[in-house]
C-alpha cells in the first residue's frame, strides 16, 4: 500500500527519464530495422543462390526481431508515461487535501495510512457532529486517493512486465485487490448497507487484520468463469460458493463514498447465496461458524485483559462485541462515544490510554439512527465497553 | 556456383552488420528509478534489464551474421569451388 508520505514525496523525473529511455530505445530499435531490412536486400540481390537467400532470410528475421524490440520500447513508454502523469495528479490531490485539512479548525492528518482526526471538544452538539464526520469525509477521500495510487501503480507494474512476458505476482487474484494492505484497507473502509450482518462483517474485519492470508485461501479467483470460489462452512463442513463479482447487489456491503465492492462484498454475497439469510443469528454464533467452522462460542463482553492478551498473539484474536442485550446509553453521553443499539463491533484493540477501540462496520464515517449520530470508530473505557457491550467472542487462532 | 554472386556486396553488407551490432551496444538502463516503494520503480528496472538481455541476444545474433558474411565473401571472391562448398555449410549450421 502507499502512504501518504510516499506519494506526496513521489518524483515524476525518474519516471519521466525512464519512458524516455524507453523512447529512444524504441526509435534506435526501429533504425536497426530498417537497416536490417536494407541489408537483406541487398544480400538476397548481390547473392542469389539459395545460400544467399538464406543469408537473407536470417537478416530479416533480425530485422523482426528489432521490430518487435521497438514495438515493446515504445508500449513501455506510454505506460511509464501514463503512470507517471497519474501518479502526479494523486499527489496533487493529496497536496490539496493535506491543505484542506491543515486550513480546517480541529483537524488533524492525514497520518500515514489517511486517517483525518476531528479534535473538536464536545462542547456544542452539532458542531461537535460537523468536525467529526467532516474527518470521516477527509478520512475517505484520503484512502480512496491512497487506493487509487496503489491500484495505478500496481497495473502499471504488470502492464510492463506484461510486456516482456514476466508476469506479477498474484496475479490472479481478479478484480478485487487481494494483497494484505488491500485487503485490510477494504476491511477499514467497509460500509455496511441493506443486510444487517454486523456480526458477519465485524467477524472480516477482525479477521482481515489477524491473518489476511485467510481471506485470500478462502476467496480464490477462478479466471475460467470469472467467479471467486469462497469457502464458506456448514455444519462444520466446506463447502464452496461462486460469486460472479460483476453481478454484486448495488445496495450490500462496499467501500464508503466510492461504493465500490471490495472483497466483504463478495464475502457477503457468498453466505446470502449459500445460506439465503446473510442477517441471521447475527447475536449467536452462527457467523463465524460460517466463516470459520470454527464453533466459538459466545460469552460476556472480552474484557481488557482478555483483548490485551489476544492482541499480543502472532497472529491476532478476531474480537467482536455487541450491544444486543445491553442497557441503553444516557442521552447526554458524550457523541464521541456513541454505540448502536443492538449492533455489533469489531474490537480493534486498546488505544495507548488503554481504552477499548471499536469499529462500527457501517464505515469509517459512521452513520445515522433514530435521529442520532453514531461514529465509525469508538474509543471507550474498559468499565465504558463493559457496562454498553452486551456479548462479544474471541476467535483464537489458528482457526 | 551462382555466376552472379557480388562477393564485394555481401562483404559491404557484412561490414555495414558490423556497425549496426556495434551500435546496439551499450547504453545504460535505469535500474530502479527512484520513487521508492511504487512497484513501477522496481518495475522499470526488471523491464529494462530484461529488455537488455533481449537486446544483448538480438547483437549477438547480428554480430555472428555480419561474420558468417564475411567470411563468406571471401570465400565467394575466390571464386573457388570448394569455397563455395564451405560457404553454404557455413550457413546451413546456422540456418
Amino acid at each position: 500500500m502507499i502512504t501518504v508520505s510516499r506519494l506526496v514525496a513521489f518524483e515524476p523525473g525518474p519516471w519521466q527519464s525512464a519512458a524516455e529511455w524507453s523512447r529512444e530505445r524504441g526509435k534506435a530499435a526501429r533504425r536497426t530495422e530498417t537497416d536490417l531490412d536494407q541489408e537483406a536486400a541487398k544480400v538476397a540481390q548481390a547473392w542469389p543462390s539459395p545460400v544467399g537467400q538464406l543469408a537473407a532470410a536470417i537478416l530479416r528475421q533480425q530485422a523482426d526481431a528489432q521490430g518487435e524490440l521497438a514495438v515493446a520500447y515504445d508500449d513501455a513508454g506510454v505506460v511509464i508515461d501514463d503512470a507517471t502523469i497519474a501518479m502526479g495528479d494523486l499527489r496533487q490531490q493529496m497536496v490539496s487535501l493535506q491543505a484542506t485539512v491543515a486550513g480546517t479548525p480541529d483537524m488533524s492528518g492525514p497520518d500515514d495510512s489517511g486517517v483525518v482526526t476531528g479534535t473538536r471538544a464536545f462542547d456544542n452538539l452539532v458542531e461537535f457532529l460537523q468536525n467529526r464526520a467532516a474527518a470521516g469525509q477527509f478520512t475517505i477521500t484520503a484512502r480512496e486517493i491512497l487506493m487509487q495510487a496503489t491500484d495505478r501503480d500496481r497495473a502499471a507494474s504488470i502492464a510492463l512486465l506484461g510486456i516482456v512476458g514476466i508476469d506479477v505476482p498474484p496475479t490472479n487474484d481478479g478484480p478485487i485487490d487481494l494483497s494484505d494492505d488491500g485487503i485490510q484497507l477494504q476491511a477499514d473502509l467497509n460500509a455496511q448497507d441493506r443486510y444487517g450482518d454486523c456480526t458477519t462483517l465485524s467477524t472480516l474485519i477482525g479477521i482481515a487484520h489477524s491473518d489476511p492470508d485467510f481471506i485470500r485461501r478462502h476467496m480464490v479467483w477462478d479466471p475460467e468463469t470469472g467467479t471467486y470460489q469462497v469457502t464458506l462452512y456448514r455444519d462444520g463442513e466446506p463447502v464452496t460458493v461462486s460469486v460472479d463479482p460483476a453481478t454484486l447487489p448495488t445496495d450490500g456491503s462496499q467501500q464508503a463514498a466510492t461504493n465500490k465492492p471490495s472483497w466483504l462484498s463478495v464475502y457477503e454475497q457468498a453466505i446470502q447465496q449459500e445460506f439465503g439469510d446473510v442477517a441471521n443469528g447475527q447475536f449467536e454464533e452462527v457467523p463465524i461458524a460460517r466463516i470459520t467452522g470454527e464453533d466459538v462460542p459466545r460469552t460476556g463482553p472480552p474484557s481488557a485483559a482478555d483483548i490485551e492478551r489476544a492482541m499480543d498473539q502472532d497472529p491476532r484474536g478476531v474480537i467482536t462485541a455487541d450491544t444486543a442485550n445491553a442497557p441503553a446509553q444516557p442521552d447526554n453521553v458524550d457523541p464521541a462515544k456513541r454505540v448502536v443499539p443492538g449492533h455489533t463491533y469489531c474490537v480493534r484493540g486498546l488505544d495507548a490510554d488503554g481504552n477499548v477501540i471499536l469499529q462500527n462496520p457501517w464505515g469509517p464515517g459512521g452513520g445515522w439512527h433514530d435521529g442520532k449520530y453514531y461514529p465509525g470508530e469508538v474509543h471507550l473505557t474498559p468499565e465504558e465497553y463493559e457496562r454498553w457491550f452486551s456479548n462479544g467472542a474471541v476467535l483464537n487462532p489458528p482457526y | 556456383m551462382d555466376i552472379e554472386i557480388d562477393p564485394t556486396e555481401v562483404l559491404r553488407s557484412a561490414s555495414i552488420l558490423e556497425t549496426v551490432a556495434a551500435g546496439l551496444e551499450g547504453g545504460s538502463a535505469p535500474a530502479h528509478p527512484g520513487n521508492a516503494g511504487f512497484l513501477l520503480s522496481d518495475a522499470i528496472g526488471r523491464f529494462a534489464s530484461q529488455m537488455q538481455t533481449t537486446s544483448d541476444e538480438a547483437t549477438a545474433g547480428v554480430r555472428t551474421t555480419a561474420a558468417n558474411l564475411d567470411v563468406s565473401a571471401t570465400l565467394l571472391r575466390r571464386a573457388d569451388d570448394d569455397a563455395g562448398a564451405v560457404a553454404r555449410s557455413l550457413w546451413s549450421r546456422i540456418g
